[in-house]
Order: structure tokens, then sequence, then C-alpha cells
């Protein structure tokens, strides 16, 4: 009898999901506080990097003290790839559940900013090419060499999504 | 981006006069996100000239109705 009471109380799951789904809408209006689907992709991606990859070197340099050519970097960068594709692939199919009319959109203010962004990545990806550069001249070995690139690579897409980050929320 | 501009605008008050329309709905209309259209009516935010043409015919007035260039020196 009382389950039966939950049981009616309880919504039916569609229900429940399709109140989730309208909850996570971005409202009409607003004072602009809120964050465009390309915004919060940025977001999402600066955290994932930062996590997957700050693990990755985390681990590499506690175990820095052993001979170079023991260091198996390679199992580990291909499982913090893939944990890397895993989260992206997950929160952006939230992100675009959230905002389904921007998942594929950008706007002539998501292109600039896009733009903005992508030059200031390439900087600091150029400078980091130079710096490997200088690595390979001095021959260094080649898990350095490898892990330099990588961190280069972190590096630019971190600076790149800040400086969208930090672009939208000057211009909203 | 925030580009310093002396551009003001009416947006907010054509949505007004043309009977509570919404911001998502003028978006729409003109090919922006809701964000982008917040950041062009509160000013952070100078739209394409494109932009400004499609938001100027969605209220069927003129551009110099919607947007004004205040040049103080």
């Amino acid at each position: 009898m009382l389950s039966r009471i939950f049981d009616n109380q309880r919504p039916s799951p569609v229900r429940s999901c399709q109140r989730f789904l309208t909850a996570l809408r971005p409202p009409e209006e607003s004072n602009g506080a809120t964050m465009t689907f390309h915004e919060r992709s940025a977001l999402t991606t600066i955290v994932a990097v930062l996590v997957t990859f700050g693990a990755y070197f985390f681990v590499l340099i506690a175990g820095v003290d052993r001979r170079v050519d023991d260091i198996a970097y390679k199992p580990l960068l291909v499982l913090t790839v893939i944990v890397l594709t895993a989260i992206m692939a997950i929160s952006h199919i939230v992100l675009a559940v959230r905002a389904p009319d921007e998942a594929n959109h950008l706007d002539e203010r998501d292109r600039t900013i896009s733009q903005r962004a992508d030059q200031v990545a390439g900087v600091v990806l150029a400078c980091v090419v130079l710096l490997v550069i200088f690595l390979t001249m001095v021959e260094a070995a080649h898990v350095y060499i490898a892990n330099s690139l990588l961190l280069g690579l972190v590096i630019s897409q971190v600076a790149g999504d800040s400086t969208k980050l930090v672009l939208y929320r000057r211009s909203s | 981006m925030a580009k310093p501009t002396k551009v003001t605008n009416r947006i907010g008050e054509l949505r007004r006069d043309a009977g509570e329309v919404s911001q998502g709905e003028l978006a729409t209309a003109i090919g922006v996100t809701r964000q982008t259209l917040n950041a062009i009516e509160r000013g952070k935010y100078s739209p394409s000239l494109e932009v400004a043409f499609r938001i100027a015919r969605f209220f069927d007035v003129g551009l110099d109705d919607v947007f004004t260039y205040r040049d103080d020196g």
C-alpha cells in the first residue's frame, strides 16, 4: 500500500528527463552573465586538459630520478589521451544537450574571439617550438624532446582557451 | 575584444515597443546567439554592419534609428 503511494508520486523517467533538459536550457533573457556553448566548451577544455596532463606530468616528474631510458612515458601518454578524449566527448555531449541551438553555430562574436585566441595559442606554440629546436641542437634525449613538444601543445591549448574566456567575459 | 565603442543603441527600447520581443527571438532572427545580442544591446560589443542592418530590418526602421554614434571629440 505504502509502496504504491510512493510509486504514484514518483514521476516517470521520460518526464524527469524532460524536466532536467528544460532546466538546463539557457534563459531567454538575462543580464549577460550566462555563458555561450563555446565559452563553456573553452572552460571545460581548460579543466580537462589541466587535470589529465597535470596528472601525466606529475607522474612523469615523480619518476625523474630513474635513468632517462627507463622512463616509460608512452603507455602513460596513450592512457592520458584516451582519458582526455573520453572526458571531452562526454562533457561536450552534455554541453550540446544544454544548448543544442548553439552547439553547431558560430556567430560573428564567436568567430572573432576564436581568431584572437588562435593567435595567442600560435605565438605560445611558436615559442615552445623554438625551445624544442634548441633541445634538438644540444642532442637532448627523445623523452625530453617529445614531452617538451607535448607540454607546448598543452600550454598553447590552455593559453588559447583562457584567452577565449577573458574575451567572452570582457564582451558580455 | 570588448571594443571600446562610442556607438549607443535603442535595441532594448525597440524590443519593448515591438511587443516585448525577447532577446532570444531577436537573436535567432538575426543569426547570432542571445549572449551576443545581449553584448550588443549593452554596448559591450559592436556588431558588424551586416548584423546592424539585420537588426534595423527586423524592426523595420533605419540604421540611424537603432544605432547612434556619439563623437565627443
